[in-house]
């Protein structure tokens, strides 16, 4: 890997994606006001980041949605056509679905569901293998940048069925593909998780050598 | 304030709103946390906004606009002398493979760059931003630029290798 991906993958997993789409309304208010008439604006600003951050978060650590090959398909269908929706979509896509999931099966394939109750950790602690959802943003030119960097055991999952059930092939077993204009990119990651004497957690990296491509249409 | 040249407002609006993400990370990584790098990016804009008719056109002003926010949160930092520069994942919000001690060195390990490969840095890699435009940002020539960030690669290098391994 060269420095440049290495150095690039590591600061993204350092500082999170920003969302937020600013508020230029207030900046044109500030802009025409004296600056000691912006205290309350500056706070009530701030709240909204707050809001907006949390969720990013929420969204980056915690609840997985999939759907992910349903709308690469309907995308790659008509590309131009849907490129006013897919800002939507990809909302959709990150916002449903189960955070954390586990799976059966071996291979390119596996059947996953929701884990059942309880917190990941606890369950991490008894022994058990779980995917959280992880999403990646602000995918803008895949092929020249090469990040984001997948786990070779990171999942890309169909959207769940009727009874919760998921298809997910591992990324290092299906090259993970993104649309032109797709801009984030949803996965299942593994937990790579061990605790440690007392009791506090022990992190790892796994392998991050799948790249995603691009799709030509 | 009196009435607002359209024109120029307009094209800091576009900037404002097509970049508004990559200022609030790269400020954020420079003051220590996204909220302040959020009061940084809109202390700059509304700077921006009020001295527009002196403001430069075209690609100077994207740098211009760069320059002001890196400066005020630069600011931020150290009014709020909030320590290491990367306060701003929330412990615990990823508990997979980024590994929360992996990530906690090389916050370290950047907090602990000189403060040009570090700005280098965050410009490159956060705002997204060419060697010309960073080396206009810092004011420095874009040969500098390059070497400043292969400089941060050689500390960086060993480290990452240890951990993505």
């Amino acid at each position: 890997m060269s420095d440049d991906v290495l150095v690039r993958d590591a600061l993204y997993r350092l500082e999170p994606e920003v969302a937020d789409r600013g508020n230029w309304a207030q900046v044109l208010a500030d802009a025409g006001r004296e600056p000691g008439e912006r205290g309350a604006r500056r706070v009530s600003r701030r709240l909204i980041l707050a809001l907006s951050l949390l969720a990013v978060l929420g969204v980056a650590a915690a609840t997985p949605a999939l759907g992910l090959r349903d709308a690469i398909q309907r995308w790659a269908a008509a590309p131009e056509e849907q490129t006013l929706d897919q800002a939507a979509d990809m909302r959709r896509l990150a916002e449903g679905g189960p955070n954390d999931i586990q799976c059966i099966g071996t291979g390119a394939e596996l059947t996953c569901a929701k884990a059942p109750g309880g917190q990941a950790l606890e369950r991490l602690r008894a022994g058990e293998v779980l995917y959280g959802r992880h999403v990646y943003g602000d995918i803008t030119n895949v092929v020249d940048s090469g990040v984001p960097f997948l786990e070779s055991d990171e999942l890309l999952c169909t959207a769940p069925d009727a009874d919760g059930q998921m298809v997910c092939s591992p990324a290092g077993k299906v090259p993970p593909t993104v649309s032109p204009g797709q801009r984030m990119l949803v996965t299942y990651r593994r937990y790579h998780v061990t605790f440690g004497p007392s009791g506090n957690t022990i992190g790892r990296h796994g392998e991050r050598t799948v790249p995603l491509t691009s799709r030509q249409e | 304030m009196g009435r607002m040249h359209g024109s120029q407002v307009e094209a800091i609006e576009e900037v404002y709103r097509s970049q508004y993400g990559r200022f609030v990370r790269t400020a954020g990584a420079i003051a220590g946390s996204s909220e302040h790098g959020a009061d940084a990016v809109h202390d700059a804009f509304v700077s921006a906004v009020r001295r527009h008719e002196r403001l430069p056109e075209g690609e100077a002003l994207k740098a211009w606009l760069w320059r002001t926010v890196v400066n005020a949160a630069k600011d931020v930092r150290a009014r709020e002398a909030r320590g290491p520069a990367h306060n701003v994942i929330a412990d615990g919000a990823d508990l997979g493979s980024n590994g929360v001690g992996d990530r906690e060195g090389m916050r370290i390990l950047v907090g602990a760059l000189p403060e040009r490969q570090r700005l280098t840095l965050f410009l490159r890699y956060y705002a997204d931003l060419d060697y010309a435009t960073i080396g206009e940002v810092l004011g420095v020539a874009p040969g500098t630029v390059a070497a400043t960030l292969n400089a941060a690669h050689t500390t960086l290098r060993g480290k990452l290798q240890e951990v993505t391994r």
